[in-house]
Parts: structure tokens; C-alpha cells; sequence
């Protein structure tokens, strides 16, 4: 059985590593909650090649507009199709900016608009309960004084499976951290990206 | 003195003379001899009712001879058993009349329809037709001919010069709920795109995916039970809680599929087609486009002595099955199919779909019982069971031999008496 394996997506637009504290965070979760295999490191694969297909789940983020060529559209497509997820977060805690504006455009030139993802979405369930549905991250409450807190996830949806999952609750920032900091912490904020995870590996 | 040739001509004459003789007299005895055969009738088909209405009704003759151009029918069949019990000596001949047979399986899975399968000499063409129509007309080859089919309406019919051979399948109007496949894995990729394809292919499926100790995603009724479920598909050793449960389903006529890993559980390994080795990894492929099923690592299997290979990478097998008691479990030896369909060639997500499904065919059970009747799915083998072999309609008294006087003989006697000629002719006497 082969190991899960963290993958984060390098797009040619953008600042596609702009949190590397991530992988090596949610690796950690992972392998402290559950019994999945996971490899211990990540892995960074370029939108553009066919190597995106050898893993189901990629995790994209970035601060700055996103613009694909045409191969990695198709190549999102192609994912897509065959079963693949893609989680994208807006690394910015803002509304309508540059990369919400120009990564919801480039989801739908590739596979289709966006749905405001309900909160009692099985994924919200799919490991750690989340009763209000997206846990609100540090940033969006007053972490830059402006309380705005986004209720709602987005997805692209194909047979009722989520394909392409959207946030721009800045979980990027929210998990940046190295995972030896979590025993300071009350409460792992980490949990979601199990569902995230689970879900992917389940649906 | 005689000279040696003339003592070889004083031999050679009379003994030819004597074979042109004996030849002759042979064949005049065939012609007038009485046919051993006193009390023979003879009938042909068309007649053939009649006459058994008869003898059945009134006093029967010795010895009958039935000449057919076909097979006959079961009441016939029977007829003339029952006429040989009671003391006739029955013989029975048929014109072409291949030996057939034909059989009617449900096709497991979601598409349905039925299976026909065809026995029939090789190179023999043999016409298949329901109650509605023609089906189809199939070429039999070493291995006879089969096809697929929707469910046909009524009996299947095989007919192939004078034999015609039935058989019935389920009743559609009693068609139940189809069956489920239920999954059983560790939560990963294989476990997750093993359901995705069964369910893109029309399967209903259930299915149990194992988080954590204690934890797991379930998907329906999770029990493996023959009257619920095909098949069970166990790909590792997070089944282990239910191995005894999953044998007892196999035995009882369920159908199995174990992934290498599952195939370690020392309760289902048991009853699995064999042994699976060390991890075969083969030359690693490009980058994706050109993962195919033939570059997937494996792990080849060690067949048991009664388990039958499904496919094989050069030497080594890869999918074998088996039957345990009433049900069938398949072993697949292949690892990591998940990256055949994920990042193989634009073809590969339907093939992918398509192999797990004719995986699971192979063992799912349809819970289908067989009809009871229909007697004629093999009516050579039926009659000579019953009346024995076909032979030669025998020569009744009186009648010519059917072959006339045997040319053999009069060509030898011929060929003597031109001989013993020569020879006289030679030494000068006449």
C-alpha cells in the first residue's frame, strides 16, 4: 500500500511557496490522529506536468494573481476528471482581492464556477466534527482588526464529490507554524486538514 | 527336373485359383445369407410416432430400428426407452446431428443479461434464436463459442444441422433487487478509486474504509451477507475483525476478491487461489501518460493446485481465482492500480473501471437459481444415455446388403482369376 503523500502545487504565476511551514504541519497531523500511511516529507509538483497525476490530493496557495498557462489548465482538468482534489487558499485575509479574484476565475475556466459549500457538508464531518462548518481561523477573527469572517467554503462539485475545494479563510497562515508549536496550544487548529485529507482518501 | 519357376507356377495357380474362389463365394453368401436381423423393423423418422402408438397399444416387434433426421425429442426419447424396457430391441440412427449443447448464465453485474455458451464440434456453425427471434449465429471453436446477450425471451434455442439443443434461463419477471459489492480498505487511494470505479460502472457499493483505531468511514451495511452482497472486495488487513465472518460468506456461495495484502489473512488466505511473492516493481515508466496496467507494480502468485490463472505479466501470474465450496474467490496480484487510472493515458480511467469490474464478475454470485426443466440443453448426450449409442440401420432379411456386393471381393476375385490366367498363359497351357 503506498504511502499519502502531501503535495503542494507550483504554478508558473505567483508565489506558489509562499508558506512552507505548511506540508511538514499537516504531515505531523496526519500521522498523530489517524493510521494512514504518510510520507514523512512532501512533495512540490508542477501544475504544468503530468506529474500532478500521481497525486489525487494538491494543496495550492499564494498571495499574488494567479494566472495558468494553458497546459497546467488542462492538466487541472485532466485531475479533475479523473478523480483527483484540489485544495486552493487564499493566502490573504481580504475580500475580492488579486488572488481570490484571479484563482476563482482560472477554477472556472478550467472545470467549472464555484458553489458556496454548505456547513453541513459531509466533509465537515468526515473525521473531527465541525458543527458550524469551517473552523474560523485567528486571522479572520480581529487578526488584522476587521472581524471578517467568511462563513462559507467553495467547491466545484462533480457527482456530488468535491473536485476542487476553495477557501479564503487564509488557513495557509493559520497552519504556517512548525509542528513542535502545537504543545503550546489549547486546541490544534490543525484538525480540519484531517477532514481535508480523510476526505480526499474516502470520497 | 522342374525348373523353380515352373514349381512356383504349380503353386501360385491353384492358390489363386481358390482365392478367386473364395472371394466369390463370399460375396454370394452375404447375398443370400439370412440377415441375423429375423424380426427387424425399420422406420424412419416421419414415420416414426406412429408406429411407436402402435407397438404401444398393440404387440411390439423384436428388434426396431429407428432411422432419424434429427435428434429426437425428449417424449420420443423417453418413448423409445420406455419400448426398449419393455423388452424390444431398440437401435437408432441420426443423419447430421452434431453433438450440442447449450447453456444460459446470468451475467453478474450491474449491465446484466445472460451468458451462452455453445458446445459444439469445431468449425460447426450453430444458430441461436429465443422466443422473439433469431440471436445469433456463432462459429464454434476449440473450446466450443459463447456470447452476451440481453435477457432473452423464453428458451434458448442452439440448433446445428439435426440437433437442437435448449435452454432456459431466469425468469426477468422475477428479477430482485441487483446485489452489492462491498469494499473493505484502509482509507488510500487504491481503497478510494477501487469504489470509484465500481460505482462509476453502475455497481451499487458499500463500503468500509479505516481511518484510525476505531475510526472509519463507512458507507452502507457493512456485514458481508450473500443475500446483499456479490462480492466483497478486501484489499488489506484492516478486514481482519471480519475475515471469519467474510469465509463463512465465501463458502456460502458469495463471491471474494483479496488484494495482496488482504490475502495475508491467515483465514482468507485459506481459501485463496494461491500465494503472493515479493513485490515485483518493473522498470518505472515515464512520467504520467504512460502508466499502463502492464508497468503497475505486482506481486506474483504461487497457484494452489485448483486455482485457475485469469491473467498473467510474462510468466508470472497476476489475477487468479478459485472455487471454495459454493462461492469463488479471486487474488489480485497487482499493486497500486489507483495510478494506472490516475495518471495513465486518456483511455486508462474507463479501462480501469472496466478490469475492476470484470474482477468482480468473475466471483460476484446473482443469487439467480437455475430453472428446473428445459431438459434439452444437450440432446445427443441425453439420447445415447438413454437408448445407448447411434448405429447403422442393420440389413433386414431379404434386402441387399446397403452397400451392395462388396467391390473389394469382386475386384479380388477378378484380379485372381486374371492372374491364375497369366500365368497358364506363360508355361503355354490353356
Amino acid at each position: 500500500m503506498s504511502d499519502f503523500v502531501f503535495a503542494t502545487a507550483q504554478y508558473e504565476s505567483g508565489d506558489w511557496d509562499s508558506a512552507p511551514l505548511v506540508p511538514a504541519n499537516l504531515i505531523d497531523t496526519i500521522a498523530r490522529y489517524t493510521s494512514i500511511p504518510v510520507a514523512p516529507s512532501g512533495v512540490v509538483v508542477p501544475l504544468g506536468t503530468d506529474r500532478l497525476l500521481r497525486h489525487p490530493f494538491v494543496w495550492l496557495t499564494g498571495h499574488l494573481p494567479v494566472r495558468f498557462t494553458e497546459q497546467e489548465r488542462a492538466n487541472v482538468r485532466r485531475f479533475v476528471e479523473r478523480g483527483g482534489m484540489l485544495f486552493v487558499d487564499d493566502h490573504n485575509h481580504d475580500i475580492d482581492g488579486a488572488f481570490h479574484k484571479t484563482a476563482t476565475e482560472e477554477i472556472a475556466r478550467a472545470v467549472g464556477p464555484l458553489v458556496e459549500l454548505p456547513n453541513d457538508h459531509a466533509l465537515y464531518s468526515a473525521f473531527f466534527r465541525f458543527d458550524d462548518g469551517p473552523p474560523t481561523t485567528s486571522h479572520e477573527l480581529n487578526g488584522w482588526g476587521d472581524n471578517l469572517v467568511h462563513e462559507h467554503l467553495h467547491a466545484v462539485l462533480r457527482d456530488g464529490r468535491i473536485a476542487v475545494l476553495y477557501s479564503n479563510k487564509d488557513y495557509s497562515s493559520e497552519w504556517g507554524y512548525h509542528p513542535d508549536n502545537k504543545r503550546f496550544m489549547s486546541v490544534d487548529n490543525t484538525k480540519f486538514a484531517v477532514n481535508l485529507i480523510v476526505y480526499a482518501l474516502t470520497r | 527336373m522342374p525348373s523353380r519357376a515352373e514349381l512356383s507356377r504349380r503353386v501360385l495357380e491353384p492358390a489363386l485359383r481358390i482365392a478367386a474362389l473364395a472371394a466369390l463365394g463370399w460375396s454370394l453368401w452375404r447375398a443370400v445369407a439370412p440377415a441375423a436381423t429375423a424380426g427387424l423393423v425399420v422406420v424412419d423418422g416421419g414415420a416414426l410416432a406412429a408406429a411407436l402408438a402402435r407397438w404401444s397399444t398393440g404387440a411390439a416387434p423384436e428388434s426396431v430400428h429407428a432411422g432419424l433426421d434429427a435428434l429426437p425429442d425428449a417424449a420420443t426419447r423417453d418413448w423409445l426407452a420406455a419400448l426398449a424396457r419393455s423388452g424390444t430391441s431398440v437401435g437408432w440412427s441420426v443423419g447430421d446431428a452434431p453433438a450440442l449443447a447449450v447453456s444460459v448464465a446470468p451475467v453478474p453485474g450491474p449491465a446484466g443479461g445472460v451468458r451462452i455458451a455453445v458446445a459444439a464440434p469445431a468449425s460447426r456453425l450453430v444458430a441461436l434464436r429465443d422466443a422473439v427471434g433469431p440471436l445469433d449465429t456463432v462459429r464454434a471453436g476449440g473450446a466450443g463459442a459463447s456470447l452476451e446477450a440481453a435477457a432473452p425471451v423464453g428458451a434458448v434455442v442452439a440448433t446445428s444441422g439435426g440437433a437442437r439443443a435448449s435452454r432456459a434461463s431466469h425468469d426477468p419477471g422475477e428479477a430482485s433487487e441487483p446485489k452489492r459489492v462491498l469494499v473493505l480498505a484502509r482509507a488510500g487511494w487504491e481503497g478510494k478509486f477501487v469504489v470509484a470505479a465500481l460505482e462509476e460502472r453502475g455497481w451499487r457499493v458499500e463500503a468500509r474504509l479505516a481511518v484510525a483505531p476505531g475510526a472509519r468511514v463507512e458507507q452502507g451495511t457493512i456485514a458481508p451477507d450473500t443475500a446483499r452482497h456479490a462480492a466483497v472486495v478486501v484489499l488489506d488487513t484492516s478486514a481482519a475483525p471480519l475475515a471469519p465472518a467474510l469465509a463463512r460468506y465465501a463458502r456460502s456461495g458469495g463471491g471474494l476478491v483479496l488484494g495482496a495484502e488482504g490475502s495475508r489473512l491467515a483465514t482468507l488466505a485459506a481459501l485463496a487461489p494461491g500465494r503472493v511473492g515479493a513485490r515485483v516493481l518493473p522498470p518505472a515508466a515515464r512520467d504520467a501518460g504512460d502508466v499502463s496496467r502492464a508497468s503497475l507494480p505486482y506481486r506474483p502468485i504461487a497457484l494452489r493446485a485448483d486455482g485457475v490463472p485469469l491473467e498473467r505479466r510474462g510468466d508470472a501470474v497476476v489475477l487468479a481465482a478459485r472455487r471454495a465450496s459454493a462461492g469463488r474467490v479471486a487474488l489480485v496480484g497487482l499493486e497500486e492500480t489507483w495510478l494506472w487510472r490516475m495518471a495513465g493515458d486518456d483511455g486508462s480511467a474507463a479501462a480501469h473501471r472496466a478490469w475492476w469490474s470484470r474482477v468482480v464478475a468473475a466471483v460476484a454470485s446473482t443469487g439467480h437459481a437455475p430453472v428446473v426443466g428445459a431438459p434439452e440443453a444437450a440432446p445427443l448426450a441425453a439420447a445415447i444415455q438413454a437408448l445407448g449409442p447411434p448405429r447403422p440401420a442393420p440389413q433386414a432379411a431379404g434386402a441387399p446388403p446397403a452397400d451392395g456386393l462388396p467391390a473389394w471381393a469382386l475386384a479380388l476375385a477378378l484380379t485372381a482369376f486374371l492372374a491364375e490366367w497369366l500365368l497358364r498363359r506363360l508355361r503355354g497351357a490353356r
